[in-house]
Protein backbone atom coordinates (compact mmCIF):
# COMPACT_ATOMS: atom_id res chain seq x y z
CA UNK A 1 0.00 0.00 0.00
CA UNK A 2 1.00 3.54 -0.72
CA UNK A 3 2.30 5.56 2.65
CA UNK A 4 0.81 8.82 0.85
CA UNK A 5 -1.07 8.74 -2.24
CA UNK A 6 -2.24 12.01 -3.81
CA UNK A 7 -5.25 12.32 -6.38
CA UNK A 8 -6.06 15.22 -9.22
CA UNK A 9 -4.80 17.50 -6.65
CA UNK A 10 -5.13 20.94 -7.55
CA UNK A 11 -5.75 24.30 -6.43
CA UNK A 12 -6.89 27.47 -7.72
CA UNK A 13 -6.37 31.27 -6.19
CA UNK A 14 -9.37 33.28 -7.71
CA UNK A 15 -8.93 33.15 -11.76
CA UNK A 16 -5.40 31.59 -11.23
CA UNK A 17 -4.82 27.57 -10.87
CA UNK A 18 -1.59 27.45 -9.25
CA UNK A 19 -1.47 23.47 -9.50
CA UNK A 20 -3.39 21.24 -11.67
CA UNK A 21 -4.18 17.67 -11.22
CA UNK A 22 -1.26 16.67 -9.32
CA UNK A 23 -0.64 13.34 -8.75
CA UNK A 24 1.69 10.88 -6.59
CA UNK A 25 2.35 7.51 -4.46
CA UNK A 26 5.00 7.43 -2.46
CA UNK A 27 5.80 4.29 -1.10
CA UNK A 28 8.00 3.21 1.93
CA UNK A 29 11.88 4.51 1.53
CA UNK A 30 11.18 5.75 -1.61
CA UNK A 31 12.62 9.52 -2.50
CA UNK A 32 10.34 11.28 -5.05
CA UNK A 33 12.04 14.50 -6.17
CA UNK A 34 9.59 17.43 -7.99
CA UNK A 35 11.26 19.64 -9.76
CA UNK A 36 10.43 22.75 -12.13
CA UNK A 37 11.27 26.11 -13.02
CA UNK A 38 10.25 28.95 -9.87
CA UNK A 39 6.75 29.29 -9.98
CA UNK A 40 5.76 26.15 -11.23
CA UNK A 41 4.04 25.47 -8.02
CA UNK A 42 6.17 22.88 -6.80
CA UNK A 43 6.26 24.61 -2.68
CA UNK A 44 2.29 24.86 -3.65
CA UNK A 45 2.13 21.25 -3.55
CA UNK A 46 4.01 21.05 -0.36
CA UNK A 47 1.83 23.57 1.21
CA UNK A 48 -1.52 21.66 0.13
CA UNK A 49 0.58 18.33 1.89
CA UNK A 50 0.97 19.74 4.90
CA UNK A 51 -2.02 21.39 5.32
CA UNK A 52 -1.14 24.93 4.82
CA UNK A 53 -3.42 25.58 2.18
CA UNK A 54 -6.62 23.44 1.10
CA UNK A 55 -6.38 22.00 -2.23
CA UNK A 56 -9.77 23.71 -4.84
CA UNK A 57 -10.41 19.65 -5.64
CA UNK A 58 -7.96 16.41 -5.38
CA UNK A 59 -7.63 13.70 -2.59
CA UNK A 60 -4.51 13.08 -0.09
CA UNK A 61 -4.55 9.85 1.55
CA UNK A 62 -2.33 9.70 4.17
CA UNK A 63 -1.58 5.65 5.49
CA UNK A 64 -5.15 4.96 4.57
CA UNK A 65 -6.31 8.44 6.03
CA UNK A 66 -8.14 11.28 4.47
CA UNK A 67 -6.03 13.97 4.82
CA UNK A 68 -7.92 17.30 3.00
CA UNK A 69 -9.43 20.19 5.53
CA UNK A 70 -7.33 19.28 8.49
CA UNK A 71 -5.19 21.93 9.72
CA UNK A 72 -1.68 22.02 10.14
CA UNK A 73 -1.08 20.69 13.26
CA UNK A 74 -3.21 17.70 12.55
CA UNK A 75 -0.98 17.10 9.49
CA UNK A 76 2.19 17.24 11.46
CA UNK A 77 0.49 14.84 14.22
CA UNK A 78 0.20 12.15 11.76
CA UNK A 79 3.85 12.14 10.68
CA UNK A 80 4.54 14.86 7.67
CA UNK A 81 7.42 16.70 8.55
CA UNK A 82 8.97 19.72 6.62
CA UNK A 83 11.54 22.32 6.07
CA UNK A 84 11.25 25.59 4.26
CA UNK A 85 12.55 27.32 0.94
CA UNK A 86 13.30 30.40 3.26
CA UNK A 87 14.51 28.81 6.42
CA UNK A 88 12.04 29.13 8.89
CA UNK A 89 13.91 28.18 12.25
CA UNK A 90 12.36 29.80 15.58
CA UNK A 91 15.29 32.47 15.28
CA UNK A 92 15.93 34.20 18.73
CA UNK A 93 15.49 31.12 20.37
CA UNK A 94 18.33 28.31 21.07
CA UNK A 95 19.51 25.62 19.09
CA UNK A 96 18.56 23.39 21.64
CA UNK A 97 14.94 24.68 21.94
CA UNK A 98 14.81 24.23 18.23
CA UNK A 99 14.76 20.85 18.62
CA UNK A 100 13.14 20.32 21.80
CA UNK A 101 10.29 22.28 20.02
CA UNK A 102 9.74 19.60 18.05
CA UNK A 103 9.15 17.09 20.67
CA UNK A 104 6.07 19.25 22.07
CA UNK A 105 3.84 16.38 20.99
CA UNK A 106 5.75 13.67 23.01
CA UNK A 107 5.13 15.44 26.38
CA UNK A 108 1.71 14.88 28.19
CA UNK A 109 2.53 16.53 31.48
CA UNK A 110 -0.34 18.91 32.83
CA UNK A 111 -0.55 22.48 33.13
CA UNK A 112 -0.64 22.09 36.81
CA UNK A 113 3.19 19.93 36.70
CA UNK A 114 4.52 22.35 34.62
CA UNK A 115 3.96 25.47 37.11
CA UNK A 116 5.34 23.37 40.31
CA UNK A 117 8.14 21.14 38.24
CA UNK A 118 6.93 18.19 39.96
CA UNK A 119 8.50 14.80 39.64
CA UNK A 120 6.78 13.60 36.43
CA UNK A 121 7.33 17.32 35.04
CA UNK A 122 11.41 16.79 35.75
CA UNK A 123 11.26 13.10 34.40
CA UNK A 124 10.37 14.02 31.23
CA UNK A 125 12.15 17.20 30.72
CA UNK A 126 14.99 15.29 31.06
CA UNK A 127 14.10 12.76 28.65
CA UNK A 128 13.46 15.95 26.30
CA UNK A 129 16.81 16.96 27.26
CA UNK A 130 18.40 13.65 26.17
CA UNK A 131 16.79 13.05 22.82
CA UNK A 132 17.28 16.31 22.06
CA UNK A 133 21.19 16.43 22.14
CA UNK A 134 20.73 12.73 20.49
CA UNK A 135 19.87 14.28 17.18
CA UNK A 136 22.09 17.36 17.45
CA UNK A 137 25.11 15.13 17.91
CA UNK A 138 23.46 13.50 14.43
CA UNK A 139 23.82 16.34 12.69
CA UNK A 140 27.01 17.40 14.09
CA UNK A 141 25.13 20.39 16.01
CA UNK A 142 25.68 19.66 20.08
CA UNK A 143 28.67 21.93 20.67
CA UNK A 144 26.30 24.57 19.53
CA UNK A 145 23.48 24.04 20.99
CA UNK A 146 22.95 26.94 23.49
CA UNK A 147 23.65 29.20 20.51
CA UNK A 148 20.88 31.12 19.09
CA UNK A 149 19.32 30.05 16.10
CA UNK A 150 20.03 33.06 14.07
CA UNK A 151 23.76 33.16 14.81
CA UNK A 152 24.27 29.77 13.52
CA UNK A 153 26.25 30.08 9.78
CA UNK A 154 24.00 29.00 6.86
CA UNK A 155 24.91 25.31 6.41
CA UNK A 156 24.14 25.10 9.92
CA UNK A 157 20.75 26.78 9.73
CA UNK A 158 19.70 24.68 6.78
CA UNK A 159 20.97 21.41 8.60
CA UNK A 160 19.00 22.36 12.28
CA UNK A 161 16.05 22.85 9.86
CA UNK A 162 16.57 19.09 8.76
CA UNK A 163 17.28 17.90 12.21
CA UNK A 164 14.34 19.56 13.54
CA UNK A 165 11.91 18.52 11.12
CA UNK A 166 13.08 14.73 11.82
CA UNK A 167 13.11 15.15 15.56
CA UNK A 168 9.04 14.89 14.41
CA UNK A 169 10.15 11.03 14.23
CA UNK A 170 8.56 11.59 10.68
CA UNK A 171 7.06 8.71 8.22
CA UNK A 172 7.44 11.31 4.99
CA UNK A 173 9.86 14.53 4.86
CA UNK A 174 9.15 17.22 2.60
CA UNK A 175 12.63 19.17 1.77
CA UNK A 176 12.05 22.34 -0.14
CA UNK A 177 15.57 23.45 -1.65
CA UNK A 178 17.92 21.78 1.09
CA UNK A 179 20.72 23.20 -0.95
CA UNK A 180 19.77 26.46 -1.97
CA UNK A 181 22.62 28.70 -1.31
CA UNK A 182 25.43 26.68 -1.09
CA UNK A 183 28.64 25.91 -2.26
CA UNK A 184 29.67 22.11 -3.83
CA UNK A 185 31.57 21.21 -0.76
CA UNK A 186 28.25 21.77 1.44
CA UNK A 187 26.13 20.75 -1.29
CA UNK A 188 27.88 16.59 -1.36
CA UNK A 189 27.55 17.00 2.95
CA UNK A 190 23.89 17.18 2.09
CA UNK A 191 23.44 14.94 -0.12
CA UNK A 192 25.57 12.54 1.74
CA UNK A 193 23.25 13.42 4.82
CA UNK A 194 20.15 12.85 2.79
CA UNK A 195 21.36 9.60 1.92
CA UNK A 196 21.98 8.68 5.57
CA UNK A 197 18.31 9.98 7.40
CA UNK A 198 16.80 8.16 4.37
CA UNK A 199 18.25 5.11 5.70
CA UNK A 200 18.32 5.34 9.39
CA UNK A 201 15.22 7.10 9.69
CA UNK A 202 13.35 4.42 7.37
CA UNK A 203 12.16 7.73 5.55
CA UNK A 204 10.17 8.50 2.28
CA UNK A 205 11.31 11.71 1.33
CA UNK A 206 9.83 14.50 -1.34
CA UNK A 207 12.05 16.63 -2.24
CA UNK A 208 12.20 20.32 -4.36
CA UNK A 209 15.94 21.14 -5.84
CA UNK A 210 16.77 23.24 -8.19
CA UNK A 211 20.19 21.37 -7.95
CA UNK A 212 20.32 18.37 -10.91
CA UNK A 213 23.03 16.57 -9.19
CA UNK A 214 21.68 16.29 -5.76
CA UNK A 215 18.00 15.44 -7.45
CA UNK A 216 19.60 12.48 -10.22
CA UNK A 217 22.22 11.61 -7.40
CA UNK A 218 19.21 10.67 -4.60
CA UNK A 219 15.80 10.40 -6.14
CA UNK A 220 14.15 7.28 -6.95
CA UNK A 221 11.64 9.16 -9.32
CA UNK A 222 10.78 12.44 -10.28
CA UNK A 223 8.18 14.48 -11.33
CA UNK A 224 8.29 18.09 -13.44
CA UNK A 225 5.85 20.47 -13.14
CA UNK A 226 5.31 23.72 -14.97
CA UNK A 227 3.27 26.17 -14.92
CA UNK A 228 1.20 24.14 -12.28
CA UNK A 229 0.95 20.76 -14.80
CA UNK A 230 2.92 17.59 -14.55
CA UNK A 231 4.75 17.47 -17.56
CA UNK A 232 6.99 14.58 -17.17
CA UNK A 233 7.54 11.84 -14.57
CA UNK A 234 9.84 8.91 -14.15
CA UNK A 235 12.93 7.61 -13.31
CA UNK A 236 15.93 9.92 -13.56
CA UNK A 237 17.64 8.43 -16.43
CA UNK A 238 14.00 9.17 -18.22
CA UNK A 239 13.65 12.56 -17.27
CA UNK A 240 17.04 13.53 -18.23
CA UNK A 241 16.38 12.81 -22.17
CA UNK A 242 12.88 13.81 -21.92
CA UNK A 243 12.55 16.55 -24.60
CA UNK A 244 10.29 18.65 -23.05
CA UNK A 245 11.22 18.27 -20.02
CA UNK A 246 14.56 19.98 -21.00
CA UNK A 247 12.96 22.57 -23.36
CA UNK A 248 10.61 23.60 -20.53
CA UNK A 249 13.29 23.85 -17.39
CA UNK A 250 16.78 22.43 -18.78
CA UNK A 251 17.06 24.81 -20.92
CA UNK A 252 18.01 23.80 -24.38
CA UNK A 253 20.68 21.40 -24.97
CA UNK A 254 20.88 18.05 -23.23
CA UNK A 255 23.16 19.32 -20.41
CA UNK A 256 22.39 18.66 -16.50
CA UNK A 257 22.34 22.29 -14.68
CA UNK A 258 24.40 22.26 -11.91
CA UNK B 1 9.43 20.88 44.08
CA UNK B 2 12.50 22.99 43.91
CA UNK B 3 12.11 26.51 43.75
CA UNK B 4 14.66 29.17 42.74
CA UNK B 5 18.09 27.70 42.78
CA UNK B 6 20.34 28.18 45.42
CA UNK B 7 18.93 28.79 48.74
CA UNK B 8 20.69 32.58 48.79
CA UNK B 9 17.50 33.70 46.55
CA UNK B 10 14.95 32.66 49.33
CA UNK B 11 17.57 34.38 51.86
CA UNK B 12 17.42 37.41 49.52
CA UNK B 13 13.53 37.47 49.16
CA UNK B 14 12.91 36.81 53.15
CA UNK B 15 15.85 39.28 54.17
CA UNK B 16 14.30 41.63 52.17
CA UNK B 17 10.75 41.36 53.55
CA UNK B 18 12.14 41.50 57.32
CA UNK B 19 14.08 44.34 55.96
CA UNK B 20 11.25 46.36 54.91
CA UNK B 21 8.97 45.75 57.86
CA UNK B 22 11.12 46.53 60.53
CA UNK B 23 12.43 50.23 58.63
CA UNK B 24 8.61 50.39 58.72
CA UNK B 25 8.20 49.95 62.03
CA UNK B 26 10.61 52.17 63.20
CA UNK B 27 9.81 54.66 60.78
CA UNK B 28 12.64 55.02 58.75
CA UNK B 29 10.13 54.35 55.76
CA UNK B 30 6.83 56.00 56.13
CA UNK B 31 3.68 54.20 55.27
CA UNK B 32 3.27 56.42 52.06
CA UNK B 33 6.81 54.55 51.03
CA UNK B 34 5.24 51.40 51.56
CA UNK B 35 2.70 51.98 49.10
CA UNK B 36 4.79 52.62 46.92
CA UNK B 37 6.60 49.31 47.27
CA UNK B 38 3.26 47.31 47.59
CA UNK B 39 2.05 49.20 44.38
CA UNK B 40 5.32 48.04 42.74
CA UNK B 41 4.89 44.52 43.96
CA UNK B 42 1.18 44.73 41.83
CA UNK B 43 2.82 46.68 39.05
CA UNK B 44 5.73 43.54 38.77
CA UNK B 45 2.26 41.07 39.25
CA UNK B 46 1.20 43.17 35.74
CA UNK B 47 3.86 43.43 33.71
CA UNK B 48 4.72 40.08 34.07
CA UNK B 49 1.95 38.68 33.33
CA UNK B 50 1.55 41.08 30.49
CA UNK B 51 4.82 39.78 29.16
CA UNK B 52 3.50 36.47 28.96
CA UNK B 53 1.39 37.41 26.68
CA UNK B 54 3.25 40.51 24.37
CA UNK B 55 6.65 39.44 24.99
CA UNK B 56 6.45 35.52 25.16
CA UNK B 57 3.74 34.54 22.35
CA UNK B 58 4.28 37.76 20.33
CA UNK B 59 0.75 39.09 20.60
CA UNK B 60 -0.08 42.08 20.76
CA UNK B 61 -2.60 42.68 23.92
CA UNK B 62 -2.62 46.25 24.74
CA UNK B 63 -6.11 46.39 27.05
CA UNK B 64 -4.40 44.89 30.15
CA UNK B 65 -5.86 46.86 32.84
CA UNK B 66 -9.24 45.69 31.67
CA UNK B 67 -8.52 42.35 33.42
CA UNK B 68 -7.04 43.97 35.91
CA UNK B 69 -10.54 46.18 36.73
CA UNK B 70 -12.39 42.48 36.48
CA UNK B 71 -10.44 41.23 39.05
CA UNK B 72 -9.91 44.31 41.02
CA UNK B 73 -14.43 44.40 41.10
CA UNK B 74 -14.79 40.84 41.61
CA UNK B 75 -12.74 40.28 44.49
CA UNK B 76 -14.11 43.25 45.82
CA UNK B 77 -17.75 42.12 45.51
CA UNK B 78 -16.97 39.07 47.45
CA UNK B 79 -15.41 41.19 50.03
CA UNK B 80 -17.45 44.47 50.10
CA UNK B 81 -20.92 43.87 48.39
CA UNK B 82 -22.11 40.32 48.94
CA UNK B 83 -20.08 40.26 52.34
CA UNK B 84 -19.63 42.87 54.26
CA UNK B 85 -16.27 41.49 55.68
CA UNK B 86 -15.43 44.48 57.28
CA UNK B 87 -17.19 43.30 60.31
CA UNK B 88 -16.17 40.03 60.53
CA UNK B 89 -13.42 38.29 63.26
CA UNK B 90 -10.16 38.74 61.90
CA UNK B 91 -9.47 35.11 61.40
CA UNK B 92 -11.89 34.99 58.89
CA UNK B 93 -10.98 37.90 57.04
CA UNK B 94 -8.00 36.63 55.93
CA UNK B 95 -9.28 32.94 54.15
CA UNK B 96 -11.99 35.57 52.75
CA UNK B 97 -9.75 37.54 51.30
CA UNK B 98 -7.62 34.76 49.75
CA UNK B 99 -10.61 33.38 48.18
CA UNK B 100 -11.54 37.11 46.73
CA UNK B 101 -8.44 36.99 45.03
CA UNK B 102 -8.86 34.15 43.92
CA UNK B 103 -12.45 34.16 42.00
CA UNK B 104 -11.16 37.92 41.13
CA UNK B 105 -8.09 35.47 39.23
CA UNK B 106 -10.80 32.97 38.16
CA UNK B 107 -13.40 35.51 36.23
CA UNK B 108 -10.70 37.20 35.00
CA UNK B 109 -9.29 34.43 33.20
CA UNK B 110 -12.53 33.54 32.10
CA UNK B 111 -12.77 37.19 30.17
CA UNK B 112 -9.46 36.30 29.06
CA UNK B 113 -11.03 33.11 27.43
CA UNK B 114 -13.98 34.41 26.32
CA UNK B 115 -11.94 37.54 24.51
CA UNK B 116 -9.59 35.31 23.17
CA UNK B 117 -11.74 32.79 21.52
CA UNK B 118 -13.00 34.87 18.76
CA UNK B 119 -10.08 37.58 18.47
CA UNK B 120 -7.26 34.99 18.36
CA UNK B 121 -7.35 34.39 15.08
CA UNK B 122 -6.76 38.19 14.41
CA UNK B 123 -3.24 39.05 13.93
CA UNK B 124 -1.00 42.24 14.98
CA UNK B 125 -2.86 45.62 14.91
CA UNK B 126 -6.53 44.03 14.84
CA UNK B 127 -5.61 42.07 17.77
CA UNK B 128 -4.48 45.21 19.87
CA UNK B 129 -7.59 47.38 18.48
CA UNK B 130 -9.82 44.47 19.91
CA UNK B 131 -8.03 44.65 23.34
CA UNK B 132 -8.28 47.99 23.51
CA UNK B 133 -11.79 47.99 22.57
CA UNK B 134 -12.14 45.37 25.24
CA UNK B 135 -10.38 47.42 28.02
CA UNK B 136 -13.21 50.23 27.26
CA UNK B 137 -15.81 48.19 27.14
CA UNK B 138 -15.06 46.61 30.54
CA UNK B 139 -14.72 50.05 32.09
CA UNK B 140 -17.85 51.85 30.41
CA UNK B 141 -20.19 48.27 32.04
CA UNK B 142 -18.61 48.92 35.62
CA UNK B 143 -19.89 52.28 35.21
CA UNK B 144 -23.24 50.99 34.51
CA UNK B 145 -23.43 48.37 37.01
CA UNK B 146 -24.96 50.25 40.22
CA UNK B 147 -24.77 47.77 42.90
CA UNK B 148 -20.75 47.80 42.58
CA UNK B 149 -20.68 52.29 42.35
CA UNK B 150 -21.24 52.64 38.77
CA UNK B 151 -19.66 55.69 38.35
CA UNK B 152 -18.92 57.23 41.72
CA UNK B 153 -17.00 53.95 42.75
CA UNK B 154 -16.81 51.80 44.97
CA UNK B 155 -15.48 52.49 48.39
CA UNK B 156 -14.82 51.08 52.21
CA UNK B 157 -12.95 48.44 51.12
CA UNK B 158 -11.16 46.85 53.67
CA UNK B 159 -7.34 47.25 53.50
CA UNK B 160 -6.56 43.36 53.67
CA UNK B 161 -3.43 43.81 51.30
CA UNK B 162 -0.63 44.60 53.09
CA UNK B 163 3.21 43.75 52.23
CA UNK B 164 3.32 40.19 53.23
CA UNK B 165 0.52 39.14 51.02
CA UNK B 166 2.27 41.61 48.32
CA UNK B 167 5.41 39.66 48.68
CA UNK B 168 3.62 36.09 48.22
CA UNK B 169 1.99 37.10 45.37
CA UNK B 170 4.37 38.96 43.70
CA UNK B 171 6.93 35.83 44.71
CA UNK B 172 4.17 32.98 43.08
CA UNK B 173 3.32 35.48 39.73
CA UNK B 174 7.45 35.25 39.31
CA UNK B 175 7.87 31.40 40.28
CA UNK B 176 4.84 30.43 37.65
CA UNK B 177 5.58 32.88 34.81
CA UNK B 178 9.56 31.65 35.12
CA UNK B 179 8.09 27.97 35.05
CA UNK B 180 5.55 28.15 32.34
CA UNK B 181 8.41 29.61 29.94
CA UNK B 182 10.48 26.89 30.84
CA UNK B 183 8.78 24.45 29.59
CA UNK B 184 6.92 22.70 26.93
CA UNK B 185 3.60 24.90 27.01
CA UNK B 186 5.82 28.39 27.53
CA UNK B 187 8.00 26.91 24.63
CA UNK B 188 5.34 26.41 22.17
CA UNK B 189 3.90 29.84 22.96
CA UNK B 190 7.59 30.71 21.90
CA UNK B 191 7.18 29.18 18.61
CA UNK B 192 4.22 31.10 18.03
CA UNK B 193 5.93 34.46 18.21
CA UNK B 194 8.98 33.36 16.37
CA UNK B 195 7.41 31.55 13.71
CA UNK B 196 3.31 30.39 13.36
CA UNK B 197 3.73 28.64 10.07
CA UNK B 198 6.73 26.60 11.34
CA UNK B 199 5.06 26.13 14.97
CA UNK B 200 1.77 24.56 13.47
CA UNK B 201 4.18 22.27 11.34
CA UNK B 202 5.38 21.07 14.56
CA UNK B 203 2.14 19.91 15.80
CA UNK B 204 1.71 22.65 18.18
CA UNK B 205 -1.97 23.53 17.76
CA UNK B 206 -1.30 27.71 17.85
CA UNK B 207 -4.60 29.07 18.78
CA UNK B 208 -4.84 27.01 21.55
CA UNK B 209 -1.81 28.16 23.30
CA UNK B 210 -2.66 31.47 22.40
CA UNK B 211 -5.75 31.41 23.98
CA UNK B 212 -3.71 29.45 27.21
CA UNK B 213 -1.11 32.58 27.37
CA UNK B 214 -4.45 34.98 27.50
CA UNK B 215 -6.25 32.94 30.03
CA UNK B 216 -2.89 32.28 32.80
CA UNK B 217 -1.99 35.91 31.99
CA UNK B 218 -5.32 37.34 32.70
CA UNK B 219 -5.42 35.02 35.77
CA UNK B 220 -2.51 36.92 37.11
CA UNK B 221 -3.30 40.31 36.25
CA UNK B 222 -7.34 39.37 38.25
CA UNK B 223 -4.78 38.84 40.93
CA UNK B 224 -3.37 41.67 40.97
CA UNK B 225 -6.44 43.56 40.60
CA UNK B 226 -7.77 42.22 43.42
CA UNK B 227 -4.59 43.13 45.53
CA UNK B 228 -4.98 46.90 43.87
CA UNK B 229 -8.87 47.37 45.04
CA UNK B 230 -8.12 45.91 49.04
CA UNK B 231 -4.87 48.60 48.67
CA UNK B 232 -6.35 51.50 47.35
CA UNK B 233 -9.47 50.81 49.86
CA UNK B 234 -11.64 52.35 46.36
CA UNK B 235 -12.11 51.61 42.98
CA UNK B 236 -13.34 53.81 39.99
CA UNK B 237 -13.98 52.31 36.55
CA UNK B 238 -11.72 55.39 35.15
CA UNK B 239 -8.61 53.81 37.18
CA UNK B 240 -8.29 51.44 34.53
CA UNK B 241 -8.91 53.23 31.02
CA UNK B 242 -6.06 53.19 28.08
CA UNK B 243 -3.89 54.79 30.28
CA UNK B 244 -3.34 52.27 32.80
CA UNK B 245 -2.63 50.01 30.45
CA UNK B 246 0.03 52.11 28.50
CA UNK B 247 1.51 52.17 32.16
CA UNK B 248 1.83 48.19 31.80
CA UNK B 249 2.88 48.70 28.51
CA UNK B 250 5.52 51.37 28.80
CA UNK B 251 6.99 48.94 32.06
CA UNK B 252 7.23 45.77 29.63
CA UNK B 253 8.90 47.79 26.66
CA UNK B 254 11.36 49.30 29.25
CA UNK B 255 12.50 46.10 31.08
CA UNK B 256 12.56 44.14 27.97
CA UNK B 257 9.63 41.51 26.00
CA UNK B 258 10.51 38.26 26.81
CA UNK B 259 12.64 39.28 30.05
CA UNK B 260 10.95 38.37 33.33
CA UNK B 261 13.68 39.97 35.18
CA UNK B 262 13.17 42.89 32.99
CA UNK B 263 9.80 43.41 33.96
CA UNK B 264 10.68 43.19 37.31
CA UNK B 265 13.29 45.77 37.77
CA UNK B 266 11.25 48.62 35.03
CA UNK B 267 8.47 47.89 36.94
CA UNK B 268 10.26 48.48 40.03
CA UNK B 269 12.17 51.58 39.36
CA UNK B 270 9.29 52.99 36.80
CA UNK B 271 6.97 52.76 40.17
CA UNK B 272 9.24 54.50 42.11
CA UNK B 273 10.90 56.92 39.82
CA UNK B 274 7.49 59.46 39.57
CA UNK B 275 8.01 59.39 43.46
CA UNK B 276 11.71 60.48 43.16
CA UNK B 277 10.89 63.16 41.02
CA UNK B 278 8.43 64.52 42.89
CA UNK B 279 10.56 67.28 43.63
CA UNK B 280 10.42 68.17 40.53
CA UNK B 281 6.72 69.41 40.78
CA UNK B 282 5.13 70.02 37.16
CA UNK B 283 8.46 68.91 35.24
CA UNK B 284 8.12 65.61 36.97
CA UNK B 285 6.24 63.58 34.19
CA UNK B 286 8.06 65.68 31.52
CA UNK B 287 11.53 64.12 32.92
CA UNK B 288 9.89 60.64 32.98
CA UNK B 289 9.32 60.87 29.57
CA UNK B 290 12.75 61.41 28.73
CA UNK B 291 14.52 59.29 31.16
CA UNK B 292 11.94 56.61 28.94
CA UNK B 293 12.91 57.69 25.76
CA UNK B 294 16.85 58.10 26.32
CA UNK B 295 16.20 54.26 27.80
CA UNK B 296 14.81 52.85 24.49
CA UNK B 297 17.59 55.22 22.49
CA UNK B 298 20.13 53.44 24.23
CA UNK B 299 18.81 50.06 25.06
CA UNK B 300 16.39 49.62 22.38
CA UNK B 301 15.71 46.35 23.12
CA UNK B 302 14.92 47.18 27.33
CA UNK B 303 17.29 46.91 29.87
CA UNK B 304 17.08 43.17 29.88
CA UNK B 305 15.64 42.76 27.09
CA UNK B 306 15.61 38.34 26.01
CA UNK B 307 18.21 37.58 29.45
CA UNK B 308 17.24 36.75 32.72
CA UNK B 309 18.71 36.91 35.87
CA UNK B 310 20.85 34.14 37.29
CA UNK B 311 18.26 32.94 39.72
CA UNK B 312 15.26 33.14 37.27
CA UNK B 313 17.54 31.08 34.94
CA UNK B 314 16.68 27.22 34.02
CA UNK B 315 20.55 25.91 32.72
CA UNK B 316 22.41 22.72 32.31
CA UNK B 317 25.38 23.96 33.91
CA UNK B 318 27.76 21.26 33.11
CA UNK B 319 26.63 20.64 29.40
CA UNK B 320 26.65 24.43 28.66
CA UNK B 321 30.98 24.08 29.63
CA UNK B 322 30.87 21.97 26.49
CA UNK B 323 29.22 23.78 24.58
CA UNK B 324 30.53 27.41 22.58
CA UNK B 325 28.83 30.38 23.76
CA UNK B 326 28.24 33.19 20.99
Amino acid sequence: MDLLNVKDLSIQFGGLKAVSDFNLSLKNNELVAIIGPNGAGKTTVFNMLTGIYKPTSGDITFDGKNMVGLKPNEFAKEGIARTFQNIRLFNNVSVLDNIKIALHLKVDYDFKSALTRNKDFLKQEEEVEEKAFEMLKIFNLEKKAYLNANNLPYGDQRRLEIARALTRDPKILLLDEPVAGMNPNEIDGVIELIKYIKERFNLSILLIEHHMNVVMSISDKIKVLDFGQTIADGLPEEIQKNERVIQAYLGGGSKAHA
Amino acid sequence: MKLFKGKMTYVFIIGLYIILEILNKTGIINSYMMQIVKFAGINIIMTVSLNIINGFTGQFSIGHAGFMAVGAYSSAVITTVLFKTINWPVYMQIPMFLLSLLVGGLVASFIGFLIGIPTLKLKGDYLAIVTLGFGEIVRAIIRLIQPVGGARGLSAIPQYTNLFWVFVFTFLAIYASRNFVNSSFGRACISIRENEIAAETMGIDTTKYKILSFTFASFMAGVAGGLYGHLLMYLQPDMFSFVKSTDYLVFLYAGGMSSISGSIVSALILTALPEFLRFMSEWRMALYGVLLVILMIKRPNGLYGGKEFKFLQIKNNKRMLETEQH
